[in-house]
């Protein structure tokens, strides 16, 4: 790709991202009261295109009268908190291990990745379901459980440019010159991470968004009448054969969202070309 | 081979100027066994504590219509009085012994039903895994080596597999296939037609990043002297790519294919529920709508212990393929 649609491709998955997240937080502020309220004598009603189509209601409604659109950014609202919250809290919990583990070696950066390599070669939704299934599913738990869900990659990604920036000359220079190894930590690594963890970043926002999509239309994620994007499609599998809407707007709005999260991801790889991003790339795509 | 599994500690090893980071080396052999080892343990402590963490184990274990004997018989059954290292003893001797208890619902032993449905879940993730192969190559090679247009297309469809989450392509693909043109049963397992849209949409990530990962491999490879050597000799481009360049890149697919086993049973879950298709996944799910733990602790077992192994024939064939790797490098 060259570098101008490289470019362009970036700013365009930031924006329709932003512009997805602004939607769901502000649009449904904007929309009149009652728009997610049940009304049953306006079940199923097509979306605007049709001839049926109910006034006020430009994405049809669902099996309960509810108006589809309201839904649909309301849903939203769940499944981006739970995304974004969780791949922050992966990023976060990962850099602070990853800093640390690669750039003091020994023992803790041994049980470190043991502890990452145990954690990648198991199913994760199937360890998720299994702690829903005995804890709960509240939006807090949520995001903590996929939070671990994200951590493994960026703790590795920043314990190898931890690793490498330690033995720099001039690293070795100013721990001559009596620095701290936290200074030294927050002054030279984190600054040279910055750029790789805010492409994890991006990367795990998709991934995460996909598993909680899952979760929830299996029936595990937030609880109904709560909407997510995941359990108004299990909603809408029901009525695929009359009503094909209800399943079809939160499904594009999660391959949307993955869409653009991946192209951020990309993008900022490709701008700030460093051998610490060219690695991350395909690897850490969503799942 | 383990290390390159875990991604990039070759290079981090290196760059690692640390004198001596690591003493007594294992052998390869040796360290995929203990991590895999730890993993079964890191699974089971990680069960255990799920259990306990409920607040009363019991009543997770006997179920919702469990009566107080019952409760009671399970409680000392547990050793819920003893102290907590005791219990975790018991419990891994349990675990050993495959004894999983009875399912709560049907009394049969928990592993018994789920082990019932592991052939099913298993054909489905051949079926993808070679679909993931059979398609995955051939997209690769048109991404690395086609004209401008097609390598556009074939990118284009990559990166729409990649960002499509298996439930909403089979969703999709019942409202195509099965409502509207009534070509595949939406629903079922048994038949060979109801495993077509299941693999369908568990495959599509992977024949992505199949193809990513032979484009990648063979761009890298462009350069290489053997394949310069190749063309001098006056070898077609056709014969480079099938007889050098393919085959020195498959040890690197192989291996990410075998990671991604771990992931398909994560898809498979989903996937297995929205199709009725009657494997491990939707008896898991199954069970745990029913709070049925038993069986939800004896198909996480059996999962990780699929993947476990999954892992060490996958760690063993990367070796057979690419005998670079048993030289001691890695």
């Amino acid at each position: 790709m060259s570098r101008r649609s490289a470019n362009l491709s970036l700013w365009l998955s930031l924006g329709t991202l932003l512009a997805i997240t602004l939607a769901c937080f502000l649009g449904s502020a904007l929309l009149p009261d009652d728009a997610g309220e049940q009304a049953l004598s306006e079940r199923l009603r097509p979306p605007f295109w049709s001839p049926d189509a109910l006034a006020g209601s430009p994405l049809g409604t669902d099996a309960f009268g509810r108006d589809m659109l309201a839904r649909t950014l309301e849903g939203g609202r769940v499944s981006l908190e739970v995304g974004f919250g969780a791949a922050t809290g992966a990023v976060l919990i990962g850099t602070l291990l990853g800093v640390v583990a690669g750039f003091w070696g020994g023992w803790l950066d041994r049980i470190v990745m043991a502890l990452a390599d145990v954690w990648l070669a198991f199913p994760f939704l199937v360890i998720a379901l299994a702690t829903v299934a005995v804890v709960g599913s509240d939006l807090p738990v949520l995001i903590a459980l996929l939070t671990l869900g994200g951590w493994v990659l960026p703790t590795r990604v920043t314990r190898t440019i931890a690793q490498r920036v330690r033995s720099e000359d001039y690293v070795v220079a100013a721990a001559g010159a009596g620095a701290s190894d936290a200074y030294l930590m927050r002054r030279h690594v984190l600054p040279q991470a910055l750029p790789v963890v805010l492409v994890v970043w991006s990367f795990t926002v998709g991934a995460l968004v996909v598993i909680e999509g899952a979760l929830s239309f299996l029936g595990l994620g937030v609880k109904p009448p709560t909407p997510s994007w995941g359990n108004i499609m299990s909603d809408g599998t029901v009525y695929l054969d009359t009503a094909w809407w209800i399943a079809a707007w939160p499904a594009t709005m999660i391959v949307l969202t993955v869409i653009c999260a991946n192209g951020l991801g990309n993008g900022l790889r490709r701008r700030w070309a460093t051998p610490d991003t060219s690695r991350v790339g395909e690897k850490a795509a969503a799942r | 081979m383990s290390t390159d599994v875990t991604g990039v500690s070759p290079t981090a090893a290196a760059a690692g100027g640390a004198p001596a980071r690591r003493r007594p080396r294992l052998g390869p052999v040796a360290t995929t066994a203990l991590r895999l080892v730890l993993t079964l343990l890191g699974l089971l402590t990680l069960l255990f504590f799920l259990v306990r963490l409920s607040g009363d184990p019991a009543a997770v274990l006997a179920g919702p219509s469990a009566t107080s004997e019952q409760l009671e018989e399970i409680r000392t059954g547990l050793g819920l009085d003893e102290p907590l290292l005791s219990q975790y003893v018991a419990f891994l001797g349990d675990m050993l012994r495959l004894d999983f208890g009875e399912s709560v619902f049907t009394g049969e032993p928990a592993l018994d039903s789920v082990l019932a449905v592991l052939p099913a879940t298993l054909i489905l993730v051949v079926t993808t895994v070679v679909t993931s192969v059979v398609v995955g190559i051939p997209c690769g090679v048109l991404l690395a080596r086609a004209g401008r247009v097609a390598r556009r297309g074939v990118s284009f469809a990559m990166t729409l597999a990649q960002a499509v989450p298996s439930f909403v392509l089979g969703v999709g693909l019942i409202f195509v296939f099965a409502v509207n043109l009534g070509w595949l049963p939406a629903f079922g397992s048994g038949t060979p037609a109801t495993l077509v849209m299941p693999t369908i949409a568990l495959a599509a990530f992977a024949v992505a990043r199949t193809a990513r990962m032979v484009a990648a491999e063979l761009e890298q490879g462009e350069d290489h002297d053997y394949l310069r050597t190749a063309y001098a000799k006056g070898a077609s481009s056709r014969r480079v790519l099938w007889r050098h360049a393919l085959p020195n890149a498959l040890p690197a697919v192989a291996s990410a294919i075998v990671v991604e086993v771990s992931y398909l049973l994560s898809g498979a879950v989903v996937v297995e529920v929205l199709f009725a298709y009657n494997g491990i996944g939707k008896r898991l799910v199954d069970a745990i709508f029913a709070r049925d733990y038993p069986v939800v602790q004896a198909a996480v077992f059996v999962i990780g212990v699929f993947v476990i192994v999954v892992n060490l024939i996958g760690d063993a064939l990367v070796r057979v393929i690419d005998p670079r790797t048993t030289r001691g490098s890695a």
